[in-house]
């Protein structure tokens, strides 16, 4: 039987760098021009499987990007096995929000978690303030995964996230043997989840997109 | 499309207005779903003045820098929870500690997350003749209507999904909703056939032919064959718009399944009394300049002293004291919505009459709300007033926005915001020892809940407002499709929302920033 693994990864980033637009790429392959802010924050899940046919599922928390919900952040990195911190590669500021997630990850979450510093909106390269040499020089220094990705047009997307579950069984302590069973079972399920969010069937098991 | 483009434009227009006029307050993520509604329910000449008195009265805890305060309201959420379904409310503290899914419902008056604008123009005629507190009173309505779907996931182990499926809302249907679809027709395609009264219209689909039958449904059926007596057509395109107002005011409650809630259906009485008198004087206000709005709005009061009276008696039979006489028919147990596997639509009626009912047992005062422990005396919770006419003019408005310079009077156990402190602590120190210190900085003076009256005008003015939205609507109606309106009549301010986290707006507004954090 193939392995099973459940994870909780969160997403941090400066308001409207597009952390929700990244989850809505990934778990539902979709974009939408009119994004609402996340207030307070949104719960995801989706599954990938990879080439060893291990499953990963990751418990997505994406958090709300304005200042004020700050405080609110720790509750959702702690115990967090990965991080996504975002930033918009057309607004330098962005990227210096960035480097303080990344900062007070590094002191105040779990030792073991796993940070990948992503570039967003690479479809605006056109506009581009932070080049990817810059960017890719710091997170090297910092011993983060670094990609840019297009919740727009894709691009990059399922890479990042597949290149996080691809190190994480490796880095991160596997899972607790409940833990394990549960996901196990949640991840078989997690196929007929995603379909009954993607229709908004019953207002069940629908995540929040807010 | 170009109609969502003006509509961005008006509301980041109204937003610049509002906080260039009230600089101290600061905007928060999701306040433009607020002023979302007023923008499409208000007439032009009303959308600045309520808007500042919205903001002053009642969201004003909410527009300083942190969270704190809407935090606080979590906590007294929470407290609320536990008197009404312990075990319920148990097993959502295993969760999570405070009710976090419930942020911005409260935070945003449940504008960020009701999908059409009546349902969510139902709930503001329903809150806006209420204290402030109310929001938490609905707030817990909605999640105790889910314990079946959250009992459910607990036991799959979903646990991470009780945060979303809470954040988001149930399926609600609106008799209101109905009633405004048969207006739209009227307005849009003037054949309204009276055979449409029998159809149910609460599935309602963007572009689609907003029609259907659903004979499985014997409620629905019996509520729709209901004549509705208060809609008399009128000649006046401003009348339509009244008396429509009306009659989907009327058959919500007279024709839903709580057939016991007499309170409620005086209330609508009431507020038929006010909206009634209303289009008279909103039509002076159609004709007045911006500049003097203010005075407007005062003498708007005191010219209507027949709404005042109504929307007095409104209140009381409000003040939610259906419960004394507990009717055979309507449950009375804390979580009246107990539902089946398949979760059918919750009327948005019976949400509200719940959350009057538990405002009713379990009022503000309530010991174990432990709200006075929570709340700062300078919250809205406390500086709200429905006594009193006439304003305090801009005196009374300046000193409650000043009230935002003082976030520890507004909620008790506040934190210096800048502080990364990690909630881990908050969090933990949760709801069985709350935080009891009193803010032990001096005392700035506090405002006397007298000149808070001014609050009555807003409520007046955004009450009666609201109840004639057909006027401002109906101009939408006739602009174009109205799908739009219904399934996304958020969607245009989700766009001018952005344009302020971008700060990208047009007119270089720089002190926005700060209130963005940017």
């Amino acid at each position: 039987m193939s392995k099973q693994f459940q994870f909780k990864l969160v997403l941090l980033g400066e308001s409207a760098v597009g952390k929700s637009s990244l989850v809505l790429r990934f778990v539902k392959d979709q974009f939408d021009d009119y994004r609402e802010s996340t207030i307070g924050a949104a719960f995801l899940t989706q599954t990938v499987t990879l080439e060893d046919q291990t499953t990963v599922k990751f418990e997505i928390w994406d958090t709300a990007g304005q200042e004020r919900y700050k405080s609110l952040a720790p509750m959702y990195y702690r115990n967090a096995n990965c991080a996504v911190v975002v930033y918009d590669i057309t607004q330098t500021t962005s990227l210096e929000k960035a480097r303080t997630w990344i900062r007070e990850l590094q002191r105040q979450a779990d030792p073991s978690i796993v940070i990948a510093l992503c570039g967003n909106k690479s479809d605006l390269s056109a506009r581009r303030q932070v080049t990817q040499e810059e960017a890719k020089k710091y997170a090297e220094e910092e011993g983060l995964m670094w990609g840019e990705t297009s919740a727009k047009s894709g691009e990059g997307v399922s890479d990042i996230f597949t290149a996080i579950a691809k190190k994480l069984p490796q880095t991160a302590a596997p899972p607790k043997a409940g833990g394990a069973a549960r996901s196990g079972a949640a991840a078989s399920r997690a196929g007929v989840d995603l379909n009954k969010q993607s229709n908004a069937l019953g207002g069940q098991n629908e995540p929040c997109n807010c | 499309m170009n109609q969502r483009y003006a509509l961005q434009a008006q509301l980041h227009d109204l937003l610049v207005r509002l906080f260039r006029r009230r600089r101290l307050l600061s905007y928060f993520q999701g306040y433009h779903d607020i002023i979302t509604v007023l923008l499409l329910t208000l007439p032009a000449p009303l959308l600045l003045p309520c808007t500042e008195k919205l903001s002053l009265y009642r969201l004003r805890d909410s527009m300083g820098k942190g969270l704190e305060p809407v935090l606080g309201l979590l906590r007294v959420l929470s407290n609320l929870l536990s008197l009404a379904d312990p075990s319920y409310a148990a097993l959502l503290e295993q969760t999570s500690p405070l009710p976090y899914y419930a942020l911005s419902n409260l935070l945003t008056l449940f504008a960020h997350d009701m999908p059409t604008l009546p349902l969510i123009q139902h709930v503001f005629d329903w809150m806006l003749c209420r204290p402030p507190l109310c929001v938490v009173y609905l707030g817990a309505a909605i999640i105790l209507s889910r314990k079946a779907e959250v009992e459910r996931l607990e036991e799959e182990g979903e646990e991470g999904m009780v945060h979303s499926l809470l954040s988001g809302l149930p399926e609600l249907w609106d008799g209101d909703e109905e009633e405004q679809v048969k207006e739209e027709k009227v307005d849009v395609e003037r054949e309204v056939k009276i055979e449409e009264e029998s159809v149910n219209l609460e599935e309602l689909e963007e572009e689609k032919v907003p029609i259907r039958h659903t004979p499985d449904d014997p409620t629905n059926e019996e509520e729709t064959i209901l004549p509705a007596p208060a809609l008399s057509p009128t000649p006046s395109s401003s009348s339509i718009s009244i008396s429509t107002s009306t009659s989907t005011l009327t058959p919500a409650t007279d024709s839903e399944h709580i057939t016991t809630a007499k309170a409620e259906s005086n209330v609508d009485h009431g507020e038929l009394e006010s909206s009634q008198s209303a289009p008279a004087s909103v039509l002076v206000f159609e004709n007045g300049d911006m500049d003097g709005q203010v005075e407007l709005t005062s003498s708007f009061i005191s010219e209507e002293e027949g709404t005042l009276n109504s929307s007095h008696t409104l209140t009381h039979s409000l003040s939610p004291s259906p419960s004394p006489s507990p009717s055979p028919t309507r449950p009375t147990s804390p979580s009246p919505f107990t539902r089946p596997k398949r979760a059918p639509k919750i009327p948005l009626t019976a949400l509200l009459t719940h959350a009057d009912e538990l405002y009713a047992t379990y009022p503000p005062s309530h010991p174990s709300l432990r709200l006075s422990e929570i709340m700062g005396p300078q919250s809205v919770v406390f500086t709200w007033s429905e006594g009193g006419a006439g304003g305090e003019g801009e005196e009374g408005d300046d000193e409650a926005e000043s009230i935002v310079l003082h976030p520890e009077l507004i909620v008790l156990s506040y934190l210096e915001p800048s502080l990364p402190s990690p909630p881990s602590s908050s969090e933990e120190e949760g709801e069985k020892k709350p935080h009891r210190r009193k803010p032990s900085k001096p005392k700035p003076k506090i405002i006397e809940t007298r000149t808070m009256v001014v609050l009555l005008s807003a409520v007046l003015v955004l009450g009666v407002s609201l109840a004639v939205y057909g006027i401002r609507g109906g101009h939408h109606h006739h602009g174009g499709g109205s799908g739009w309106m219904r399934a996304g009549w958020k969607k245009f301010g989700v766009g001018a929302g952005g344009l302020f986290v971008n700060g990208a707006g047009p007119g270089g507004v720089e002190r926005l920033g700060a209130g963005f954090g940017g």
